[in-house]
């Protein structure tokens, strides 16, 4: 077994380099220039709404319904959905100051249904 | 003949170690803020079966585990992710082992980040490209951490079991 660990170093520092061209990448993506709410659906855009403003959205996928997001003055969450693994409903609340903390924390993810919520803020001062 | 059974015996025992790890590990969730994170033990068995066995049986347990736990455990959709997963992720592991200069924890850490990737690719079919990009630092530099923790943790086990042999 190989004791020098060099080779080893150099690949968990080209995984990390990545992660940080991706988080770079990613924070020039998602600008935009008020709060609004996107759901996407199947990889495209289902519809945008305005953040803060009180309402359900149900999304339905070939006739049959998928999931329900809700909408109101704190932020936006999945209220209930068909998947498996519920990892969509658990994630809870997502408000602005959650958004604002990080990238990641800005959306909601159902990957078996492959719907995403995601929280776009406007550009802050 | 008889060979070939003992091969079977001791395949299938590493299917079932590697299916009952990532199922402790479904029951416990790291306590990490981003859902979906795994520490990957049953990359322990692949390792194990990678360098103490053969490329083939690597793969095939590969593809015993990721069936298998589509079958019973979760439905298609997170199957093809899985199985994007550790084809890429096998693939780079054989091919790092090569490498002269790459231990065990070297060649582990290349499997969890190109099962990160394979995985991501199947992503960018279902879901939008803003929120991949948005999970991927993330689930790099995790894939960084655990790649390395299971790499050390086969490291030992492969340490002492060739230890037991020798004697
Ligand atoms: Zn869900």
């Amino acid at each position: 077994m190989v004791k020098n660990y060099k080779t080893d170093l150099l690949i968990a520092v080209f995984v990390l380099f990545l992660a940080a061209l991706c988080f770079l990448i990613g924070i020039l993506c998602n600008k935009s220039n008020s709060d609004t709410v996107e759901i996407y659906v199947d990889n495209a855009l289902w519809g945008t709404y305005p953040f803060g403003e009180a309402q359900l959205i149900k999304i339905d996928k070939a006739g049959k319904h998928i999931c329900t997001v809700c909408i109101n003055e704190e932020g936006v969450y999945m209220l209930e959905s068909c998947c498996k693994n519920q990892i969509c409903v658990s994630s809870g609340l997502l408000t602005r100051e959650k958004a604002r903390s990080s990238d990641i924390a800005s959306w909601i993810v159902c990957l078996p249904n492959a719907v995403t919520v995601h929280l776009a803020l406007g550009d802050m001062q | 003949m008889k060979k070939s059974f003992s091969r079977a015996a001791h395949l299938g025992i590493l299917t079932a170690l590697a299916l009952v790890l990532s199922y402790v590990e479904h029951l416990l969730p790291l306590p990490v803020p981003v859902p979906g994170i795994k520490l990957g033990l049953s990359n322990t068995v692949l390792l194990y079966a990678l360098f103490m066995l053969s490329k083939k049986e690597a793969v095939l347990l590969m593809l015993l585990k990721v069936l298998i736990q589509g079958f019973v455990f979760t439905s298609f959709s997170s199957m093809l992710y899985s199985l994007s997963g550790g084809a890429l992720s096998i693939f780079a592991m054989i091919l790092a082992r090569h490498f002269k200069g790459i231990s065990i924890v070297g060649v582990s850490i290349s499997g969890a980040f190109m099962h990160i990737l394979g995985q991501c690719t199947v992503a960018l079919f279902f879901i939008t490209y803003k929120a991949v990009l948005s999970y991927l630092p993330f689930l790099l530099i995790s894939s960084c951490i655990t790649g390395a923790v299971t790499g050390i943790i086969a490291k030992t086990v492969l340490h002492h079991l060739s230890g037991r042999n020798s004697k």
